[in-house]
């Protein structure tokens, strides 16, 4: 009883000196990164940094490639082009959905933002920062600012480790809390999160995907993250669950101020928190606007289909389907054209060679197909 | 420690719970070894012996169902205790209609789905009690009773199955022809392998493959997901069964790949004039296959009807819940409607409404004991003492 | 693991009571008494903590069980034994009842009264031979027969076999687990390295590993014995050298499996998500990768008891182990070398030879048990 009022009132106390001291410490590093940043990349891109502030995280032109089928020297004679020249911008505080089937890249898309794997091209900049130039350390100490949560929740805890330990190490790495502190500063977050504060010292096995993934979210917010990549989180969840977390993540959006990757192949999900929705197919986005507009009026063939698959939970809605033929082509010889060529209802000549535009069709709607005007 | 013994059914360890109570103690671990290895010897022995036809042979209720399942009780004989995954669980499936089952993970659909086919793990898990009555056209079989190895001519032939993960679900050292061709051979005996092979391509080019030849000579690693799941149908149909059994059949695949499933699942069962046990955890799934819905919770079935009626007047507090709780394309809300706490795990459950703690609109009656069917409509039936008119005892 | 541990699916952060009394919690109080807590449905549910859950599955094999039961009777049998004995590790045994019957001959020339040497035909001196029987008192008790004094009799040198057996079993036993200590850790090192760093320090420690796993271990322990004698090494000191040469040809398995495990784990998501949280890299091996590697190096550290013990017991067998003065069980078994040994006395040999099947044995059931202990996919 006592022990918990001092709790507390210790998270309390936590929770001002933090504030404090995070933007204490986050001042200091942008600033001397900056710097020589600026200089170089100036001169080397024909664009600038992005001039907005509001803009949290800008991707441009990113490319991840993975070698395949490599000679007998290990020389790579092909590539999966899992991310193919994609560029998006995030306004601090707002949410973007990534839509797509399996095989698309949307989860090498939001490992690559997080530098978890070395992009092979393209620039992120998250705070004014192009993070595929700093140094390790550098990025080490960035990381707490931008976090993910994943879609296993089994697989992303470790095993052998008590919830507490687990939520509370990174923070203990970083020293983002006093020794002495931060107990009461893990079970501040557990609460925020939903789990009560016995589950301290229990182990992953014991809990149910629902309360792991509310550990997933707290071990990643327990950093004091602007950017969280969602990673599919609620896809191996019970559909009453997945409401819970779904407004978990809503609400520790408003309290925290946090911006989201909402990454999921389920629409409605996607439709429901997402301010914005880009749409990918094998690597490359192929449409981009705001959730309102994309939901209302589709205009890549593959959005529309994409949209009129998702079955309707009313026996009376028979919603006209648009059945796609065929498979999603095997990303390593993916298609020439417009690579969604083999599979569209709409498919002309032109498409089968020259790959179409992204091209902004007014209010931020972009999307990249030959049924709309190139120039 | 204190603890009761208290002999249930089937002498369920049950402990008063007690300051860290999280983790059972030594003594109590051994207790409940104990009565698993004791329960699940005599069960073993009780199928081990030879069983005559008369024991199995029964009537159908309704000679209109294909299946009955009546108070169904599967258990789970775990290190925590007797998991009831199946908890007394009554429906039943009409010739030529599809019935979804629906719930969350650990709801015990599944486990009904196994014990149809006799599939349990054994010797965890055993069917315990109630029975399954299968309709063979000239007779009726309770499949709880039956012998093994008279099983073993129903499965595949008179009820197939189509699994979620089409991964794994095929032999990966085997090409596609040989495991349908297997498939015939083993049914039907007198078959030549060239009638099989025939008969193997004709099922292919049933289930909307273009290339039948191409994928007949392929190894499964060869197609993709949608394929396997198609050649999964197809070897399921080979032996024209009078149930399918579609365990979660499209949970693994993408929406387009799905919807393409989904329409070859509804196509075909026009084709061959028989009924499909559609199991998934997808509301819209359920809405776009389903003519009768069986939503069950904690082992239990909470709420049965028609599609229109479970869609459009859904009684049972879960079936709304968890029909509030699934955003949908185009229906804007600001926040989502939450079903609060945790799926329990059917271990040591109390004797009244599983879904009481969870649920907002509670009443005093719900204290008693679990609820009873109330019948709505024909065919709508619902366990709640919301729609419990007479308002009399619980037992009524 | 998922499905034995769903059975310890617990928790809602709201448990809705309606007939809880109503008392409204203060800011100051805990947010979650257990208490209530339990009375949640979801909750109502415990489990196994995770040691209760190895202990169980372990214990449910009744060979894992009486693989411990031999285990622990050798180690009492090796360490406690020797108190009650009255014989130490080398006493000879001169106090017996046994009659010692000294036959002493000596080659007399035969004499005439006169004291002339008797000479034969040849003229070569005639000679008797006298043999002297005599009873010694204190005669060395050698190869004696089982008796109550000798459980299993004496061996050659008059030792007492069953104090011998107990004392060898003390050589084995330690030596074993001190060679399966150091191969753990050396593999523990060079595995982790190879697995965490991959790329060339992979292709480089993986060839060594290679390399030591090609050489034929025995001939060239033979010829170290040979070598070690030939420069004088203090027969004394030959058992840590022993251990040494083991333990390099040894390590190889274990870095072998350590490396497996920990490029399969390094692909977890749980490794990705201590990579996006900053974790520092000794933090991730020590913290994350070793904890979940150690399953496996247990049941291979128990597994690989047993063959430390074997091989030691045919080096000593080949006269290259512990020297002959200390008792091993393989040097007990030398013994048989001579035909005699072998024909008729078979209490020298066949004690040590069972000591060492059951060590092995326990060894191995522990170890088995204890793979299916700690396999999350066994259902049994």
């Amino acid at each position: 009883m006592r022990e918990a009022m001092q709790e507390q009132e210790r998270a309390a106390d936590e929770q001002a000196m933090l504030a404090a001291s995070a933007q204490a410490s986050e001042e200091p590093v942008t600033d001397e990164a900056e710097q020589p940043l600026a200089e170089e990349s100036v001169p080397a891109a024909e664009e600038h940094l992005p001039p907005d502030p509001d803009v949290l995280l800008e991707v441009r032109h990113l490319k991840k490639y993975f070698p395949a089928n490599k000679d007998f020297f290990g020389r790579p004679k092909a590539f999966v082009k899992a991310v193919d020249d994609v560029s998006f911008k995030i306004k601090a505080g707002t949410t973007l959905g990534i839509v797509g089937e399996s095989g698309c890249g949307k989860t090498t898309l939001g490992r690559t933002i997080l530098r978890l794997q070395p992009a092979t091209g393209g620039e992120i900049f998250f705070d004014g920062r192009d993070i595929n130039t700093l140094k390790t350390a550098e990025m080490n100490a960035l990381r707490p600012q931008m976090q993910i949560i994943f879609q296993d929740p089994y697989s992303s805890l470790s095993p052998r480790m008590p919830i507490g330990e687990i939520i509370g190490e990174a923070v203990a790495q970083h020293k983002l809390v006093p020794k002495s502190e931060r107990k009461a500063y893990v079970l501040d977050i557990m609460k925020k999160c939903g789990l009560p504060a016995h589950y301290f010292e229990r182990y992953p096995h014991e809990f149910s995907g629902g309360q792991r993934q509310r550990i997933c979210i707290a071990t990643a917010l327990a950093l004091k993250p602007k950017f969280v990549v969602c990673d599919e989180p609620v896809s191996a969840l019970d559909v009453s669950i997945q409401a819970q977390i779904i407004n978990l993540l809503k609400d520790l959006q408003e309290k925290m101020n946090l911006t989201y990757i909402f990454i999921s192949h389920d629409l409605s999900v996607v439709e429901h928190i997402s301010n914005q929705v880009g749409v990918m197919y094998l690597g490359s986005l192929v449409e981009y606007a705001n959730t309102g507009d994309i939901f209302d009026n589709p205009m890549h063939p593959y959005t529309e289909a994409l949209f009129s698959a998702v079955p309707i939970p009313d026996p009376d809605a028979h919603s006209k389907r648009i059945i796609l033929s065929g498979d999603i082509p095997s990303p390593i010889n993916a298609p020439s054209g417009c690579k969604f060529h083999t599979r569209c209802n709409h498919c002309m000549e032109i498409c089968k060679e020259v790959s179409p535009k992204f091209r902004d069709y007014g209010n931020g709607h972009m999307v990249a197909c030959h049924l709309y005007p190139q120039d | 420690m204190l603890f009761q013994k208290k002999k249930q059914e089937n002498a369920t360890v049950k402990v008063a719970p007690k300051g860290d109570a999280h983790y059972l103690t030594a003594k109590e671990s051994r207790e409940i070894a104990k009565s698993n290895a004791k329960i699940i010897r005599e069960l073993e022995k009780r199928k081990k012996r030879h069983v005559p036809e008369e024991e199995y042979l029964c009537e159908m209720k309704d000679p209109q169902n294909i299946v009955e399942f009546d108070d169904l009780h599967t258990y789970f004989f775990t290190d925590a205790g007797v998991s009831k995954a199946v908890d007394g669980v009554t429906f039943s499936i009409p010739k030529g209609a599809t019935v979804g089952v629906v719930g969350e993970s650990g709801c015990g659909k599944s486990v009904t789905s196994l014990s149809l086919m006799q599939l349990v793990q054994a010797p965890q898990g055993q069917i315990v009690s109630g029975s399954i009555r299968f309709n063979m056209g000239d007779k009726a079989y309770d499949i709880a009773k039956m012998p093994v190895s008279e099983m073993q001519k129903i499965r595949g032939k008179q009820i197939a199955m189509i699994f979620q993960e089409p991964m794994t679900s095929l032999n990966p050292v085997f090409r596609i022809g040989y495991q349908l061709d297997e498939m015939v051979l083993l049914h039907q005996p007198g078959c030549t392998k060239e009638q099989a092979r025939e008969h193997s391509l004709e099922m292919l080019k049933l289930v909307g493959i273009a290339a039948p030849e191409r994928v007949y000579k392929c190894y499964p690693h060869e197609l993709s997901g949608g394929m396997r799941q198609r050649v999964m149908i197809a070897i399921a149909l080979s032996c024209d069964p009078r149930l399918i059994i579609a365990d979660e059949p499209t949970t693994a695949l993408d929406v387009t790949i799905q919807a393409q499933i989904l329409d070859l699942l509804r196509e075909i069962k026009e084709k061959i004039d028989g009924s499909i046990m559609l199991i998934t955890h997808d509301l819209g799934v359920i809405a776009e296959m389903a003519d009768y819905v069986v939503v069950m919770y904690a082992g239990r079935v909470i709420e049965t009807g028609t599609t229109e009626e479970i869609f459009h007047s859904p009684l049972h507090p879960y079936t709304v819940g968890l029909q509030k709780s699934k955003p949908v394309v185009k229906r804007k809300v600001d926040r989502l409607y939450n079903i609060p706490g945790q799926v329990p795990n059917p271990i040591d459950m109390p004797n009244y409404c599983y879904f009481k703690e969870r649920c907002d609109r509670c009443t005093a009656k719900c204290e008693g004991d679990y609820p009873h069917f109330i019948q709505v409509s024909p065919t709508h039936r619902v366990a709640c003492y919301l729609y419990d008119k007479e308002g009399g005892e619980p037992n009524a | 693991m998922e499905e034995e541990f769903k059975a310890g699916e617990i928790g809602t952060e709201v448990p809705i009571i309606p007939g809880d009394v109503p008392q409204p919690l203060p800011e100051s109080e805990p947010p979650h008494e257990p208490e209530e807590e339990i009375h949640s449905l979801a909750d109502s549910v415990r489990s196994l903590s995770p040691m209760q859950l190895v202990a169980k599955r372990f214990f449910r094999s009744k060979l894992s069980i009486v693989g411990l039961c031999i285990i622990i009777f050798l180690f009492a049998f090796c360490w406690i034994g020797p108190l009650f004995s009255p014989y130490e590790e080398e006493t000879k045994d001169y106090e017996t009842d046994r009659l010692n019957i000294v036959v002493s001959a000596i080659e007399v020339e035969m004499t005439d009264e006169n004291g002339n040497v008797v000479l034969d035909d040849n003229g070569d001196p005639v000679v008797y031979t006298v043999y002297r029987v005599q009873r010694s008192e204190k005669g060395v008790d050698d190869l004696a027969a089982a008796s109550p004094e000798h459980w299993f009799g004496t061996d050659k040198q008059g030792y007492d076999v069953f104090t011998r057996i107990m004392y060898g079993g003390r050589v084995s036993l330690s030596l074993s687990l001190i060679v399966v200590i150091m191969e753990t850790i050396l593999g523990i090192i060079f595995g982790g390295l190879a697995g965490y760093f991959g790329k060339w320090v992979d292709t480089l420690i993986m060839r060594i590993v290679d390399i030591f796993s090609c050489i034929p271990s025995l001939p060239l322990l033979l010829i170290i014995g040979s070598v070690l004698d030939g420069i004088g090494v203090d027969v004394n000191n030959r058992i840590y050298f022993m251990m040494i040469f083991l333990t390099l040809f040894g390590w190889t398995g274990i870095a072998r499996i350590v490396r497996g495990q920990i490029l399969s784990l390094r692909e977890q998501e749980f490794m990705v998500s201590a990579t996006a949280r900053g974790l520092s890299t000794p933090r991730k091996i020590f913290r994350h990768l070793v904890p979940n590697v150690m399953p496996q190096l247990i049941v291979s550290m128990t597994l690989g008891l047993g063959s430390v013990i074997l091989t030691e017991a045919s080096l000593s067998y080949l006269g290259l182990g512990v020297p002959l003065t200390k008792a091993s069980w393989g040097g007990m078994i030398n013994d048989v070398k001579d035909p005699m040994v072998l024909q008729n006395y078979l209490n020298l040999w066949v004690p040590p030879g069972i000591c060492i099947v059951l060590a092995v044995l326990g060894f191995n059931f522990i170890g088995d048990g204890l793979r299916d202990a700690f396999d999350p996919k066994s259902k049994r």
